[in-house]
């Protein structure tokens, strides 16, 4: 409310760009997924494997959230921006989106093995990555010498010597006050701000959550997401290591039809923003990401 | 002080820039419509390099084959130059290439790596540059002859805001992705799918980006063929500054375009010369360095490993 009065007063020059407030609304069972922990109990460094049906926010993968002039309900399975032109019969067309921001972004967390896996705002500290890893998604990490990373300790002197660093707060990946979401009934909820958007009257705000790869036939792949660029990011040569940091493709709000897969959830289209004449937003706009797409890769 | 301070006025004093800003020549136009080009089928394209004695011509309409030109500089420079030709969709693949004067190599380690390394002696003043944009010719907003264009026009959503569409459709990869002009005279080449639209015009846009300042003329050659841009190498030719020989006009140093004997003395380090031994598939322009790495005339700086010495008989290189 208080940030509502501010915004009251805040553009006396009507000027167009301005910053959105809004809220995000996740299902859990956008969370629930059946996960996968590797175990090696005899240790003979041959990997078992176990599944479990589980609710846990770190299944959430990055969440994309943009405002665009209009919902397409027709082109997709399921709501999507309206697009310009389709020029290229390889490409889709361009939502030319006023404004976004992620819930949650790649982020690289020291290890090539974690590169494209790792979303902010959703771990507390490195032992909870290293639990992700091994127990939701039966993928243990291992170190650029083929060690398995078990402790904290050794995580975080990783990324201190990765990274120059000197402190956890460094670590955008980590921080139990950084977490995105909060519980709410059935929901995980979020506030988020469209920083510097276009403010056109009746706008819609809309997004799509990009769910990690995880499946229990194939587990070397699981924890990858599709929007992110492997080969993209910072480029590490050192010795014989090689490897990119990856990081999102640049394109994602423009063209996010082109990265939404199975098991991806995507808003209903339904959240429209206001403006009074001064063009200040008169609420706050919920964008409910409660559509799974489930159709098959 | 005041020494310092006069020091310095003169050094500001010492460089106008005038050298960079090219001086307009009669001869050639710095804004040209090349008129309708025919797209070169398989059959006429051959196999080998196209040289300026040796390429496709015109065909009966009129419609040029591969066309070797030049564009010059306008008297006001605030003016932007370039030429245009169209052609007409055949329905599938073509590829247009460009490729303009001069530069063939950087002055680097040579990229044809022999027994060893040469330098190449680099004449940065002989390179201009253009770029090669295309896509249909009802969206061109240039007036052909009269004034440059592009592809960019306005697209309103749904919300009534105004957007620019880039409708140039010839992407050309770079080290970051689509989107990109070659530099500095290198070969510029795309293709263009025309499925759907086999007989719709398209336009190519060659924006002149920068001119030689050895002679503010920057010469090129253009042609467009049927299929992709893989379709039209082959063993004997690729997709680099040899594909168009001889692009680079009759004011370069040395016999012109073509050298009548490249084994005479008086030719053997002629620009003409030095091309055809570049763009040779079977004898590189290394093998030569490794026969005259010493001699005074030759374009190639040793690069350490040899030690000066006399072209004898025992020296030379020779083909490897």
């Amino acid at each position: 409310m208080i940030s509502f009065l501010f915004l009251a007063c805040s553009n006396p020059e009507t000027i167009p760009e301005g910053d959105i407030l809004g809220k995000l609304v996740v299902p859990k069972a956008a969370a629930t997924r059946t996960v996968v922990s590797a175990t090696d109990a005899d240790g003979d460094g041959n990997l078992e494997y176990s599944t479990a049906e589980k609710t846990d926010v770190r299944l959430l993968g990055p969440i994309y959230v943009g405002a665009y002039s209009a919902i397409d309900t027709i082109s997709f399975a399921y709501p999507h921006p309206s697009m310009g032109p389709v020029i290229s019969a390889d490409s889709r067309g361009d939502t030319f989106p006023y404004g976004g921001i992620t819930a949650g972004r790649l982020d690289f967390a020291c290890y090539e093995a974690v590169a494209c896996k790792v979303t902010t705002g959703r771990f507390t500290d490195y032992d909870d990555i290293i639990d992700h890893f091994k127990n939701n998604l039966g993928r243990p990490i291992f170190d650029q010498y083929g060690v398995e990373v078990t402790s904290g300790e050794a995580f975080q002197q990783w990324c201190f010597e990765y990274f120059d660093a000197t402190a956890d707060y460094e670590m955008s990946f980590i921080g139990a006050d950084n977490l995105t979401f909060e519980e709410d009934g059935d929901n995980y909820v979020a506030e988020f701000t469209l920083n510097h958007t276009l403010r056109v009257e009746g706008m819609a705000v809309w997004g799509f959550m990009d769910a990690p790869e995880l499946r229990s036939d194939v587990p070397d792949t699981n924890g990858n997401f599709t929007t992110c660029a492997s080969n993209g990011g910072r480029e590490v040569d050192e010795y014989v290591t090689e490897f990119h940091e990856g990081r999102s493709y640049y394109d994602v709000l423009n063209r996010p039809g082109s990265y939404i897969t199975y098991g991806d959830w995507v808003s209903d289209g339904e959240a429209v923003v206001h403006f009074d004449d001064d063009l200040n937003q008169t609420e706050e706009v919920v964008v409910n990401l409660n559509i799974p797409f489930e159709a098959e890769e | 002080m005041l020494t310092t301070l006069l020091l310095g006025w003169m050094a500001g004093c010492d460089h106008q820039g005038q050298l960079f800003v090219p001086a307009s020549n009669p001869d050639y136009p710095f804004l040209q419509d090349l008129g309708e080009f025919r797209v070169i089928p398989e059959e006429d394209a051959g196999t080998a390099n196209f040289t300026l004695e040796n390429h496709p011509g015109a065909d009966d309409e009129g419609r040029s084959g591969v066309h070797y030109g030049g564009l010059g500089a306008p008297e006001d420079p605030a003016y932007y130059g370039g030429a245009t030709f169209t052609f007409e969709g055949t329905g599938g693949d073509v590829c247009v290439v460009l490729d303009v004067e001069s530069v063939y190599w950087i002055q680097a380690w040579s990229p044809q790596a022999d027994t060893s390394s040469f330098l190449y002696e680099d004449n940065y003043r002989d390179d201009g540059d253009i770029d090669l944009s295309v896509g249909l010719t009802a969206y061109y907003t240039g007036s052909p002859g009269v004034s440059m264009g592009d592809f960019a026009l306005p697209y309103t959503d749904e919300a009534g805001v105004s957007h620019e569409i880039e409708f140039n459709e010839c992407f050309q990869a770079g080290y970051l992705g689509d989107g990109v002009h070659a530099g500095r005279a290198a070969v510029e080449y795309c293709t263009i799918d025309t499925f759907g639209r086999a007989g719709v015009s398209l336009t190519a846009v060659l924006d002149t980006f920068s001119l030689p300042i050895d002679d503010s003329v920057a010469h090129f050659a253009v042609g467009v063929f049927a299929g992709d841009c893989t379709a039209i190498t082959s063993s004997e030719r690729s997709l680099n500054e040899c594909f168009f020989s001889q692009e680079f006009g009759p004011s370069q140093e040395g016999t012109g375009n073509v050298a009548s004997d490249c084994d005479d003395p008086e030719q053997e380090w002629s620009y003409a010369c030095l091309e055809s031994k570049y763009c040779a598939t079977t004898r590189k322009l290394n093998a030569y360095c490794e026969e005259h790495f010493d001699d005074d005339d030759t374009p190639c700086v040793d690069n350490g490993v040899h030690e000066p010495q006399d072209d004898t008989e025992e020296n030379e290189g020779g083909d490897r």
